[in-house]
């Protein structure tokens, strides 16, 4: 689960106080908020990419408020993506694996599978700047799951993608995400995407995270 | 507010009223020139003839009663201009003209003659002026000179102290027929000139010399170079047939360029400031090392820039004059400055003589040998008293500079160097208490520094006037200060 | 104007932006200018000199020596510019602490000073432990040279290597932080490939400025020719000798060899930057 108990997390002049949620395992839960009520802040928060202030933040059992980003199993994809502009596609899948040193077999093994799934087994030669917005965010996703994690944060995946790509995207992120027993926390400004993903719904404003349905 | 505002007014040349002493022969040109000169700048010029001896006289009466009066002083021979400057009575002479003597008749009287024994022999009656006029004088020195004074002084009719007054004499009376005037004198009264050979030669220069006394120098001055300008004064001096200068061209604030060498610095800028408020002019000065000051001069002459090009040039040393030796010439020596070694003080390496330098152990450090005179001149040094291989074995020479301000920074500046070999003028400026200077006995050990003003430059006149400043007394003084050695002959200009 | 349904309608936009053809040669003619004032200049020098001169100087042992330090000791000054300048331009893009405002007037000195004062105060330094320690090889020796060109470069290095970082966004480094790096790697696997563009300018940057640097080398290493002579000591000296055309044909070489150097690394540089 993903839990998160009297946060403050000050940001320049704006700040997050006093903010508790609950996400329980395996859940698929999403954030709804208007642009700039601070949803991004919480999403790096948990990530372990923000300094905070005051509060806990608790994934599965453990206190990972401490912990660095690269330490709390975390999968990050932020808004359009933000893949790596120099390398290519196959690599980016294979970053955090290379990273952990795994086998050249193994990473082998992996991307491959990972480019199956999400369908970009054709791409795997290119580079960022020769892909489309759909295309970024199977790759960015790709990325993400390339080491199992068992949490999910998602920064408005779908927001810089048409309609029909939106379709395409939301079946792959319920065919590889939900219910695989990975908890989900994504965030977005669209109430379609609730319809069709969330098991949970967390609403964001004025400083306040309330739980709804 | 109304403090700056009175500033400005007061930088313009000085328009004060002066006082002119004026021999009698030049009257008619002077007063002309003096005329267009009141009107152009709305002073009163006043003008006092007499003959040069007796305006001299009059100067003399002035200093010994401590009273000011005149302010220029124009004679009709040097002769009198030199007396009266060895006298103390003027400092700056400017030329203005020069007219000649000849031996002048009235026309009526139809004198022939082409030699003077011819004129002699003639036997009409004849006038001298005399010494006491400067064509008198002239005469008697001419006729001295030809061995004919005592015959032509026993048979003259008369004598008369003042030119004008013995032409007036031959024009209008019977009394006296001929004379010894100026060839101007004898135009203006329209006499008959007679061409006698033996005088052919003889002319006599004006000039006008500001005196000792006067409390308005530079006004003085404005007004010489008014009357020694070709589009000014010189015009009148032409319109009475008189033989004109090529004086500097006017204007009413000149502006000099000067290139100094930068070791003299502080021996010549108060020289050059105290010309500037004596002659009412700007001198524009660059201090560098000789060897960009050379690069500038001839890239300006190879320029259209021609009025970049320096007035006059100081050298730091002799060598760099030959240089420009096409663009500057007559250089005269003005001081020298011995080279030394800069040592630490208490001279902790012992070093005594240039022998000493062959040691091992050591830091020297040199400027560098193929383009300043000062370390071409060091590694002479070095060969004469043969260390060049050795110190060059021990691996002793640490560091070349361009300049010897370089050696001086690095031996201020770091422990490293123990020795240096630069000017002793350069090391004036040194924190005292740091470092000694130990002579080298050597007559190749010196610089001489010398100046010459550009052969085409503007002001030529006032540029000489500036050489002379630069040679004079009080520029002595400042020199001899700054740890130069005087070589400027003594002249009594102050 | 009426439309079919009686609505006024007001005529299809006739409003026009304006012609861009002004700014663009206004653009033309100021950059024009000045590219045209530069080759004029050399074109000047080039009138000046004859072949002569040039082969006199290219022959000369100095010269050659002289061309060899500058080059090498660019080359030197401009490695450890970088090694400097990058992890300091990253330091102050990338972080907040207090005093960096001081941090920022501290690295514009050397840009600010005045060479002389630069040597000098670097002899002075060297009066100081540790540094007195290496005087006996550094003063008025050849890492003198390297050093003086160092000193300054590097400010210029560092001030293009923080605008360099700057325009690379931070969300490079945040998703690699997620997937696993720490901040060394973040900064070596995924920030400095990107900045690659960056590094070669400031790199060019920092060479040709120690190209041209010769005023602190004068006090603090010396001119001394066949072991701390560099090219613009060499024109230097020409000039204080009253040579111009040594001055200008040394010059002309320097110029050729500048403009070789960074034309090469900037092709060789575009030819890895290209994917």
């Amino acid at each position: 689960m993903i839990s998160v108990e009297s946060l403050h997390v000050r940001q320049g002049e704006f700040s997050l106080s006093d903010l508790s949620f609950n996400l329980p395992a395996g859940t698929y839960g999403i954030v709804v908020g208007r642009s700039g009520c601070g949803k991004t802040t919480l999403l790096e928060a948990v990530c372990g990419l923000r300094q905070i202030a005051g509060g806990r933040i608790l994934l599965g059992s453990e206190d990972v408020t401490n912990h660095k980003p690269g330490e709390r199993g975390v999968g990050y994809v932020p808004q359009d993506g933000a893949l790596f502009p120099h390398l290519t596609v196959a690599r980016q899948l294979a970053f955090a694996l290379a990273l952990r040193k795994t086998e050249p077999k193994l990473i082998k093994e992996r991307v491959e599978e990972l480019s199956e799934r999400l369908g970009i087994s054709h791409l795997l030669n290119r580079m960022p700047n020769a892909l489309s917005g759909g295309e970024r965010q199977r790759v960015a996703l790709g990325r993400a799951l390339s080491i199992r994690p068992k949490y999910l944060c998602l920064d408005e995946p779908l927001s810089a993608l048409d309609d029909q790509t939106h379709d395409e995207i939301y079946e792959l992120l319920v065919q590889t995400v939900k219910g695989t027993g990975v908890t989900v926390l994504h965030i977005t400004h669209n109430k379609r995407e609730v319809e069709h993903l969330a098991d949970i719904v967390f609403r964001m404003a004025g400083n306040e995270l309330h739980r709804e349905k | 507010m109304l403090v700056i505002w009175k500033k400005f007014p007061e930088e313009k040349t000085s328009r004060d009223d002066l006082i002119v002493y004026c021999a009698a022969g030049i009257r008619k040109p002077v007063e002309d020139a003096v005329k267009a000169y009141q009107d152009e700048f709305g002073v009163k010029i006043a003008l006092d003839y007499d003959s040069s001896g007796a305006l001299e006289g009059k100067l003399q009466l002035d200093i010994d009663s401590n009273k000011s009066r005149a302010d220029l002083y124009i004679p009709a021979d040097l002769s009198f201009a030199r007396r009266a400057h060895q006298k103390g009575l003027t400092q700056e002479s400017i030329p203005l003209a020069s007219f000649n003597l000849v031996l002048a008749s009235n026309p009526t009287a139809n004198l022939n003659f082409t030699t003077l024994d011819e004129f002699l022999a003639l036997n009409a009656p004849f006038v001298i002026c005399n010494e006491a006029a400067g064509v008198g004088k002239t005469t008697k020195a001419v006729l001295e000179n030809l061995g004919q004074w005592d015959s032509f002084n026993a048979a003259k009719k008369a004598a008369s102290p003042r030119v004008t007054d013995a032409a007036a004499a031959i024009a209008a009376s019977k009394v006296v027929q001929a004379g010894f005037l100026w060839n101007t004198t004898a135009k203006q009264f329209g006499l008959k000139i007679h061409e006698v050979p033996a005088f052919k030669l003889i002319s006599s220069q004006i000039t006008a010399n500001v005196c000792t006394s006067s409390k308005k120098a530079r006004a003085a001055l404005l007004l010489a170079r008014y009357l020694a300008a070709p589009s000014k004064g010189q015009i009148h001096f032409a319109k009475h047939n008189f033989t004109g200068v090529d004086g500097d061209k006017w204007a009413e604030n000149p502006e000099l360029i000067v290139y100094c060498g930068g070791v003299n610095r502080e021996a010549v800028t108060e020289t050059l400031r105290d010309f500037e408020k004596r002659e009412g002019c700007k001198i524009v000065e660059q201090f560098a090392g000789c060897g960009s000051l050379v690069a500038n001069i001839k890239a300006i002459g190879m320029s259209k820039a021609k009025t970049a090009m320096p007035d006059a040039f100081l050298t730091c040393d002799a060598s760099y004059m030959n240089k420009v030796d096409t663009l500057y010439q007559d250089a005269r020596d003005v001081s020298s400055t011995d080279i030394v070694m800069l040592v630490r003080k208490g001279n902790p390496k012992n070093l005594q003589t240039l022998e000493d330098l062959g040691k091992e152990n050591l830091s020297i450090g040199t400027t560098d040998q193929k383009i300043s005179t000062l370390g071409d001149l060091s590694w002479q040094l070095f060969a004469k008293a043969g260390i060049a291989e050795k110190i060059k074995a021990n691996g002793t020479w640490e560091v070349t500079t361009p300049t010897a301000h370089e050696l001086i920074l690095q031996m201020e500046g770091h422990p490293k160097l123990d020795v240096a070999l630069v000017y002793l003028a350069n090391c004036q400026n040194l924190s005292k208490g740091l470092f000694e200077t130990v002579p080298i006995h050597d007559p190749l050990a010196q610089a001489t520094q010398n100046i010459a003003v550009h052969k085409s430059s503007s002001f030529p006149d006032m540029t000489g006037r500036l050489v002379k400043s630069i040679t004079s007394v009080r520029s002595k003084k400042r020199f001899l200060e700054a740890g130069f050695r005087w070589k400027a002959e003594d002249t009594k200009v102050n | 104007m009426q439309s079919a349904d009686g609505n006024v309608v007001t005529k299809p936009s006739s409003f026009r932006p304006g012609s861009d053809t002004p700014f663009i040669v206004g653009l033309s003619i100021l950059s024009g200018t000045y590219v045209a004032i530069i080759l004029a200049m050399i074109a000047a020098d080039l009138a000046y000199v004859d072949a002569d001169s040039i082969m006199s100087a290219l022959r000369s042992k100095e010269i050659q020596y002289s061309i060899g330090l500058s080059l090498l000791s660019c080359s030197l000054s401009t490695l450890l510019s970088l090694w400097v300048a990058i992890p300091l331009g990253y330091l102050t893009s990338r972080f907040e602490f207090p005093g960096k405002r001081l941090l920022d007037t501290v690295l514009d000195i050397p840009i600010v000073l005045p060479p002389l004062v630069i040597g000098i105060s670097l002899l002075a330094l060297f009066n100081f432990a540790p540094f007195s320690w290496t005087s006996e090889w550094v003063v008025f020796e050849i890492p003198a040279v390297i050093l003086a060109q160092f000193m300054v470069a590097c400010a210029f290095a560092a001030r293009a290597m923080r605008i360099s970082f700057d325009q690379i966004p931070t969300r490079y480094e945040k998703v690699a932080l997620t997937l696993g790096c720490n901040r060394s790697k973040a900064f070596w696997l995924v920030v400095m490939p990107q900045a690659k563009r960056g590094v070669l300018a400031a790199g060019t940057l920092a060479w040709a400025r120690s190209l041209g640097e010769f005023g602190p080398i004068l006090v603090f290493a010396g001119s001394t020719r066949m072991r701390t002579e560099v090219l613009p000591t060499s024109v230097y000296l020409e000039m204080q000798a009253g040579n111009l055309k040594g001055m200008l044909a040394i010059s002309l070489i320097m110029i050729v060899a500048a403009a070789a150097v960074l034309v090469t690394s900037r092709l060789m540089g575009m030819k890895r930057l290209e994917p």
